[in-house]
């Protein structure tokens, strides 16, 4: 590992892990934490989570931060196999940071609270000097209530479960990158979003349901690598079934980027018992937020813990997690 | 009287050996044995002192054509008596290497066989005998006999046994043997897997071609998708269904006086052509008239060309068919097809019929592809007809060299052979890397190898760097230009040298993190130091902005004009942006993009300044297929009868006591020459010739300053046989040795063996 902390080592690909189990898990060594899920589930009973957010611009296309902080933790509960009940509220300020701004945060924060059915019991303030913050920061713990029957970990995926994915690919990261570099003005949004809304679903399907998880930094690519490394199984994943926003399509082709590496932040992926897949996406799509699900592949024993990319052409490639440097290797 | 114990050892199995000593004991009057191992070929041996004598010496002067014999050991034994000459079947023994015999054109005995209407054998398209036919393509086993080949599921009639017994006949031995009474047989297919019942198949399967259908046709290592040459329309659909628009076509004639017409061919290309095995040559267009439609290879005055090597193929060429395409049967990013499962599933789409047989092919294998240029002989692709011919080398531990991720070909060592794979593709594709590990596996088992030590290319995310990790065995690795040059070394003999290594190529992971492709080494065996190396230019966009060359003339533009210090003013620089082909708003994007630095890499590479130039003066802008714009961008030299020396002026600096080709000044220039409206292919000659007038001024400076004489050529960028050809002749008339790969590809499909030869360097000191 290198020696100091890059800005790689925050992007939720392979350097991200690397610090999170050589650095951090190695040395707390709670159990709790061991199996690498976003909200960890306690007495049984209650899922916990928490998350810390320092995205700039703090005002973009789709949302700001105080929206992104309560769909942060909010959504990492669901995907967890929680109903949200509660957050908490951190925020750091810097010097000099309008409070206008900090107004309009707020009332974000409120507004997402209301639509998840979530409320704010307590929270924290802190103002850092000029020069040593972004304006602000904000970070959410959250307290839910664990759904019944589900049963959710790696160890309960199969061959023959299929992938859903509850909207279009990659909007987040993207339309973020073009806000904050002022790239073709404006087309894009963020998709951030709680996932509330698919907690009935969730809970009709409870013992189909394998495991959820929300593809922030590092993409569907690598949380889907997450779900089979080391395993004995595969993902296929095809092409034409990607639902995937024809400007997010046309932003990432312009900028060579891949929407499978980009961030989401109102996306879930499901994967759920082949046997009911159809049923159930038909479902989710029927609820307006989730009209473009789909089910984009399917778990198979094709390989061992590779994700595999088909192409409308037929041809096949090892989709990895987001590495370091995306080096070309091609001639 | 005397009796001697001989071991042969060299490719000696399937070649038709043991007949062959049968009948020299039999007429010298020798009596013992014969017999073939997976060591070699056994004989003990009674009679008189002359007589062995005159065996020993046809063995060392006129051994069988196919046979390559590497080592004739002889022991003295005690008399014993035998009563009669006998061959004793194979015996299995697993200690030592046997080689096995690549794939080689069927022999003017069996094309005169199927010719001849008197011949049991006519018109049968898998004739064979000891001297020709299927060998490695075939073979699931050693030692090579019949049961582990396919062939193991035609049991052959009594007459094929009989030749197959005879000691005296051509076919003794001959594993594949068969005819039309117990032998594999053809097939039509309609492109929806209907049955087609016809007479005869290959007149069937002419008729139609001449009527422009496109035929996927089963051959010796795997699938071709064929159609008429001449015919423009079936050209046009076949590009059309293959999704391939602009990539050559290599076809197949029968008679390649033919082509004269069209091409100039020298005699020694001519016996290339025609040589046992048949390889795809690439010649040269004549001004003049086409011979045949653009569409076989578009904006390319190149054609690849072979001629028959199987009796099937041999008889397609019959009423008026003279000259068919030939390309190898694969969809885009998938291997070559070789099943007839897999052909069914994956080319009923390009098709119109299949022309099938139930000869299995187990090991798909590949046309290779040479060229001579000058009077050097150069491998584009090695695979059907040399591999797997070993390359002989000093006694060495077990390395396994995983090669790189484009044009794969591994390579590993076994006593003192080198084996290189066939060519295994990209292993971008998830096929192909299933197809690599497969080919590993085959070649694993047949040579009873297993690795001792792993090597494998720098790059991080390489699929082989990934690869060498389920290898628990010694690792090392080694930056990817320097196995280049190691390669070019290893066929040159020069492994105990110091060398200056030029390797131009498109990338290859560098040891400072950045993408590399235009480097000068000062290296040996030992180590490798960067003399120079063109100056790092940022290419936004990853892997997609190669096969977009207007992003790389976008991109260097820029940041040559940027650095320009008013070389180029804003009106001129305006100009040229706009001269290039592509929308105005993504041009503005993507310089926005490079000047904050989203998603960029920095690169010396020559393949991509081949790209900008080509795409700077409109040549190609959109690449179709690999190294497009740099083929079209010398393809234009072809339109110049006489090309002078006219060059740009190079910039040469130093930084950290390397030397650094300046980049942005040439674009300058260029875009100059551009404004000044010179014709294309005058600019492209100017490039081209800077590109080599950069390589003698660096050759020459490491010269006079290290005494170094010997220069190693090697990476893709010399394919292009104008730089190769006028690199060689300036470099040799200023009395440099130039060193080029022979045998083995200088693109990345050479890379296995620099890897192999570095490891065995590296390992084989640690254990003194
Ligand atoms: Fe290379
Ligand atoms: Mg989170
Ligand atoms: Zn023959
Ligand atoms: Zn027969």
């Amino acid at each position: 590992m290198k020696k100091t902390i890059t800005m790689a080592h925050g992007n939720g690909g392979v350097l991200t892990s690397e610090i999170i189990n050589d650095v951090i898990l190695k040395t707390i060594n709670g159990n709790t934490l061991e199996n690498m899920t976003d909200a960890t589930i306690v007495d049984d009973k209650y899922g916990f989570t928490t998350d810390s957010f320092v995205i700039y611009p703090h005002f973009f296309n789709g949302g700001d931060i105080g929206k992104l902080s309560v769909c942060g933790t909010v959504n990492d509960l669901v995907m967890g196999g929680c109903i949200p009940k509660y957050l908490s509220l951190s925020i750091i300020l810097e010097e000099g940071y309008e409070i206008e701004k900090l107004q309009r945060i707020v009332e974000s924060v409120k507004t997402t609270c209301n639509y998840s059915n979530v409320k704010v019991v307590t929270g924290d303030t802190k103002v850092v000097d000029k020069g040593h913050g972004s304006g602000i920061y904000i970070n959410t713990s959250g307290i839910g209530e664990k759904i019944e029957n589900l049963n959710l970990g790696r160890d309960n995926i199969r061959a023959g479960d299929a992938v859903i994915i509850t909207g279009d690919i990659g909007d987040h990261g993207v339309s973020i990158l073009c806000e904050r570099e002022k790239l073709l003005d404006g087309q894009l949004s963020s998709d951030c979003m709680p996932l509330v809304k698919l907690i009935p679903l969730i809970k009709k399907y409870a013992k189909y349901i394998k495991i959820m998880r929300d593809p922030t930094r590092g993409g569907v690519a690598t949380t889907l690598n997450e779900f089979v490394e080391n395993s004995e199984i595969s993902i296929t994943i095809q092409e034409e079934k990607l639902p995937i926003n024809e400007k997010v399509a046309g932003a990432c082709e312009i900028f060579g980027l891949d929407p499978l590496y980009s961030a989401n932040e109102g996306k879930g992926i499901i994967v759920i018992d082949g046997t009911v897949a159809s049923e159930f996406i038909e479902e989710v799509k029927n609820i307006n937020e989730f009209k473009n699900a789909a089910i984009i592949g399917e778990i198979n024993k094709e390989e061992h813990g590779k994700v595999l990319y088909k192409s409308r052409f037929g041809g096949r490639r090892i989709l990895g997690k987001l590495t370091h440097d995306m080096l070309p290797r091609i001639c | 009287m005397k009796r001697n114990f001989i071991k042969v050892s060299g490719i000696v199995q399937g070649v038709g050996f043991r007949p062959y000593v049968y009948k020299i004991a039999v007429e010298n009057n020798l009596k013992g044995w014969v017999n073939n191992t997976s060591e070699g070929v056994f004989m003990d041996i009674e009679g008189n002192v002359d007589d062995i004598t005159t065996l020993v010496t046809s063995l060392q002067t006129s051994p069988p054509p196919l046979s390559k014999i590497t080592a004739i050991q002889i022991e003295e034994l005690a008399l014993t008596g035998f009563d009669d000459f006998t061959i004793k079947i194979s015996e299995d023994n697993k200690n030592k290497v046997t080689l096995i015999s690549p794939d080689i054109s069927t022999c003017e005995d069996c094309f005169h066989d199927i010719s001849d209407p008197n011949n049991r054998r006519f018109e049968y398209p898998f004739t064979n005998c000891t001297n020709c036919g299927p060998r490695f393509s075939i073979i699931k086993n050693i030692p090579y006999d019949r049961c582990e080949t396919t062939m193991n599921k035609f049991p052959m009639c009594p007459e094929c046994n009989e030749e197959y017994k005879n000691p005296l006949d051509r076919r003794f031995h001959a594993q594949p043997n068969a005819c039309d009474e117990c032998g594999p047989h053809l097939w039509l297919e309609s492109s929806k897997g209907e049955k087609i019942e016809c007479d005869d198949p290959l007149e069937f399967t002419r008729k139609e071609l001449l009527k422009g259908k496109i035929f996927a046709i089963k051959g010796l290592g795997g699938f071709h998708l064929c159609c008429n040459a001449y015919d423009k329309d079936a050209l046009k659909t076949l590009r059309v269904r293959k999704n391939r628009p602009c990539k050559p076509f290599a076809i197949m004639v029968d008679d390649p006086t033919m082509l004269r017409q069209g091409y100039s061919i020298t005699s020694a290309e001519e016996e290339l052509i025609r040589c046992k095995e048949r390889p795809i040559v690439i010649i040269e267009k004549k001004h003049g008239d086409d011979l045949f439609p653009l569409e076989l290879a578009p904006n390319v005055n190149t054609c690849g060309v072979m001629m028959p090597y199987t009796p099937l193929h041999k008889l397609l060429f019959k009423c008026e068919i003279t000259a068919l395409v030939m390309t190898s049967a694969n969809m885009t990013s998938l291997p070559l097809e070789y099943t007839n499962e897999g052909a069914r599933e994956n080319l009923s789409s390009i098709a119109d019929y299949f022309l099938f047989h139930n000869r299995d092919i187990h090991t798909p294998i590949d046309d290779s592809i040479v060229r001579i240029v000058g009077d050097r002989f150069q491998t584009l692709r090695r695979a059907r007809g040399y591999v797997p011919l070993p390359l002989k080398h000093e006694k060495m531990n077990s390395i396994l060299a995983l090669g790189p991720n484009m044009k794969n070909t591994f390579s590993f060592s076994k006593e003192s052979n080198i084996f290189m794979s066939q060519y295994n593709g990209d292993l971008e594709s998830y096929e192909n890397i299933k197809l690599y590990q497969r080919n590993l596996e085959h070649f694993s088992k047949i040579y009873d190898f297993k690795p001792e030590v792993v090597v494998h290319d720098n790059h991080p995310t390489y699929y082989t760097t990934t690869f060498s990790n389920e290898f628990k065995v010694t690792k090392l690795s080694i930056q990817h230009h320097y196995a280049h040059i190691i390669s070019c070394m290893a066929e040159n003999n020069l492994l105990k040298k110091k060398v200056i290594g030029v390797a131009f190529d498109g990338t290859g992971y560098g040891d400072d993190g950045m993408v590399w492709g235009g480097e000068f080494f000062i290296c040996d065996l030992n180590q490798c130091n960067r003399y120079a190396h063109f100056e790092y230019m940022d290419i936004q966009g990853g892997e997609s902005a190669i096969k977009k060359p207007w992003k790389i003339a976008v991109a260097y533009l820029n940041q040559a004009f940027l650095k320009s210090n008013g070389a180029l003013n804003e009106k001129q620089y305006e100009n040229i942006l706009s001269s290039i082909t592509g929308n105005e708003n993504d041009k503005k994007t993507l310089i926005t993009l490079l000047n904050k630095n989203i998603n960029t890499f920095s690169t010396s590479s020559i393949g991509r300044l081949f790209d900008c130039v080509s795409s700077l003066i409109s040549v190609c802008n959109e690449a179709t297929y690999e190294g497009q714009a740099s083929i079209e961008l010398e393809e234009l030299l072809w339109n110049l009868p006489v090309k002078s020396d006219d060059s740009y002026n190079h910039v040469i600096n130093e930084d950290n006591r390397t030397k650094r080709i300046e980049i942005a000044e040439l674009i300058c220039t260029i875009s100059k020459d551009i404004l000044n409206e010179v014709p294309k292919e005058i600019i492209s000659l100017k490039f081209h010739n800077t590109i080599i007038n950069i390589i003698v001024d660096i050759c020459s400076s490491i010269r006079k300053e290290h005494n170094i004489n010997d220069v190693c050529l090697s990476g893709g960028v010399f394919q292009n046989s104008y730089i190769l050809e006028n690199s060689i002749n300036k470099l040799t008339s200023l009395s440099f040795i130039v060193h080029t790969h022979k045998d083995y590809p200088c693109n990345d499909g050479g890379i296995s063996l620099g890897q192999l030869i570095y490891a065995w360097n590296k390992t084989k000191k640690e254990r003194l």
